[in-house]
């Protein structure tokens, strides 16, 4: 097996034999990435198709410091960020209504199990775009909400109350899947 | 606020943390396509390519070789052997025993070293002055170099050279080529339009503006070619001669007319008309004095004098005849005139008359009436207008109505009404 390191080398010498290597090693991480930022799969394949372009092109900036898939992480959630900016004209953006927070109860630790990657996929999907940028890179990247704020072009406040709206919002979906899957 | 723990991220960030799904394989595709060519594929086709041109180079040579061992062999010992014969000082014609029992000819020299190997031979044989000529012999090979062209006589190099008549001109610019070419059987000519003569000493015809390259290429005896260039066949610009009227315009005679011109490209202009009288304006002013059709020429010229020309023709027709009133005038205060005018000299305006241009009033009415339709003027005589009295006083100041009948001397009769504004001065 290929080594990272000789991957990246590969790469950097422009081999197209390691960049088709390196894609087959990481595409399907990526995508797991992309999808999440995007409303269909088609989208989310491009932007992989993007992010990698962007990998290939710049591969000889990637200092070495820090892990390499970290890095094109990033990568490919800045194409997915500037995806959702072009896009954003497009995105409908519908006011959620009706969710009452005393509806929702404290709920006990979700199990792993309890759900699939599809059905959680779904509730992310189901979010309007500027939630769903904002819970992806605050809850599963782990972004500070300054930075969010400062990637997306809002407001930390904004990126804050949108985060919690969508937080409630996925529990709410979660309690209701929850209900369903229990028998 | 780590409130209600943090369950939602940790289950999320649990499940999405490593998760991954395969994208569909036109995904590389596309991504191979926009890659730019890597330096390793780019260096293997540059090896490629180098292989297949040596390849190429080395066929070539040869076919070359085969080509002139076996067609060309009994010239070159032919001429060798003339050559030999007229035992000229910058031949060299070599006889050399072959080892081997194989003919091994080298045509011109083409390789340095064997060169060099046969001069150092050719100045110790130089001295012998009977060298045994020998026919062709599958044991024994010639070497021939020729040192002079003169070696061969009927194998000279052809030199291609050509001169023209004139290599620069308005359009159509006929050019006269003279071949001087030297030692060549056929020629061909290239005139640089697209045109091709294959002619020892073609004329060739230019019919558009341009600079063209003219190519000469000469073919010797042996199929060698020579060419030669000239780049000067230069075809000025022709101008555009345009008349700016239509055929058969129809002019009035003794009338001043202006001929409009449209020409284009052209600096100067010269005009003839049917009376033997030219004109060098741009749009000249020319007056008729005949009736008839008559044919105006126009020749345009350009900067470099490329001339263009165009015609027409012009008809010249009587005048059409028309009869005018003006529409006030003020009457003499101080008593009747009895409506006399001078038709040139009437400044005044105190008689009302009519205008007639073009010809003469044959028979001719003239009435006016005021508001009431009370008939306060009447003559038939084009000479005498009214002088705004009406029984020896003079009308009030208003508008009056007019009508004329009659007919001209071209035998058209008229009829026309209007009103005239009678002013009193003050």
């Amino acid at each position: 097996m290929v080594s990272e390191e000789q991957l990246i080398k590969g790469c950097v010498r422009g081999d197209r034999k390691y960049q088709k290597l390196l894609y087959e090693r990481y595409a399907s991480a990526m995508l797991g990435v992309c999808i999440r930022y995007s409303s269909s799969r088609p989208e989310a394949e491009d932007i992989v198709q993007e992010g990698f372009l962007k990998i290939f092109l710049n591969i000889k900036d990637f200092t070495g410091k820090g892990s390499f898939v970290g890095w094109m992480r990033r990568i490919m959630v800045n194409t997915a960020i500037t995806f959702y900016h072009k896009n954003l004209k497009h995105n409908q953006l519908c006011d959620i209504n009706g969710i009452n927070e005393s509806d929702i109860e404290n709920p006990s630790p979700y199990e792993e199990d309890e759900f699939s990657h599809e059905e959680l996929l779904k509730i992310i999907n189901e979010l309007p775009a500027g939630y769903k940028m904002v819970f992806n890179l605050f809850a599963i990247e782990g972004y500070k909400h300054k930075d969010i704020a400062e990637i997306l072009n809002i407001d930390v406040n904004t990126s804050k109350s949108q985060y919690s709206r969508a937080r409630k919002l996925i529990q709410k979906k979660l309690l209701d899947l929850k209900n369903v899957n229990k028998p | 606020m780590t409130h209600q723990g943090e369950h939602i991220e940790n289950l999320f960030r649990k499940k999405f943390e490593s998760y991954g799904t395969e994208p569909s394989k036109f995904v590389w595709e596309n991504i191979e396509s926009k890659l730019p060519a890597t330096q390793e594929t780019s260096w293997k086709i540059l090896r490629r390519r180098t292989v297949v041109s040596l390849l190429i180079l080395l066929l070539l040579l040869f076919i070359w070789q085969i080509y002139t061992n076996y067609y060309y062999p009994e010239k070159a010992s032919l001429s060798a052997n003339k050559a030999i014969s007229q035992k000229s000082d910058s031949e060299l014609v070599l006889e050399i025993k072959s080892k081997d029992t194989v003919i091994e000819k080298l045509p011109f020299s083409f390789i340095a070293k064997s060169f060099k190997k046969v001069k150092k031979i050719s100045q110790n044989k130089s001295r012998e002055e009977n060298i045994p000529v020998r026919k062709k012999s599958y044991l024994n090979s010639l070497y021939v170099l020729p040192v002079d062209s003169n070696l061969y006589p009927d194998i000279k190099q052809p030199v291609a050279a050509f001169r023209v008549s004139i290599n620069r001109g308005c359009p159509p610019l006929q050019v006269n080529f003279i071949n001087e070419s030297k030692e060549y059987r056929s020629s061909k000519w290239y005139f640089g339009d697209g045109g091709v003569s294959m002619e020892q000493h073609p004329t060739y015809e230019y019919l558009y503006s341009g600079i063209y390259i003219v190519r000469l290429q000469v073919f010797g005896a042996d199929q060698s070619t020579a060419e030669m260039c000239i780049d000067t066949i230069e075809v000025f610009q022709s101008p555009q001669a345009i008349i700016g009227i239509s055929q058969n315009t129809k002019v009035t005679i003794n009338e001043p007319f202006v001929i409009n011109n449209d020409s284009r490209k052209a600096k100067a202009y010269r005009w003839y008309f049917s009376d033997n009288t030219y004109s060098p304006d741009f749009s000249p002013v020319h007056v008729f004095h005949q009736l008839g059709t008559f044919p105006i020429k126009l020749i345009a010229y350009s900067e470099w004098l490329c001339g263009d020309s165009a015609n027409i023709d012009i008809e010249v027709v009587e005048p059409k005849c028309k009869i005018v009133f003006p529409n006030a005038f003020f009457p003499n205060t101080a008593g009747a005139t009895k409506g006399y005018y001078s038709k040139n000299d009437d400044l005044n305006n105190d008689i009302f008359h009519p205008i007639v241009i073009g010809c003469d009033v044959v028979e001719y009415v003239l009435r006016i009436y005021n508001r009431k339709g009370i008939l306060v003027f009447e003559t038939n005589n084009i000479d005498i207008g009214w002088d705004g009295y009406f029984h020896g006083k003079l009308l009030p100041q208003d508008v009056y109505i007019w009508k004329v009948m009659g007919r001209f001397s071209n035998g058209k009769p008229f009829m026309k009404s209007g009103d005239v504004t009678l002013l009193h001065k003050n």
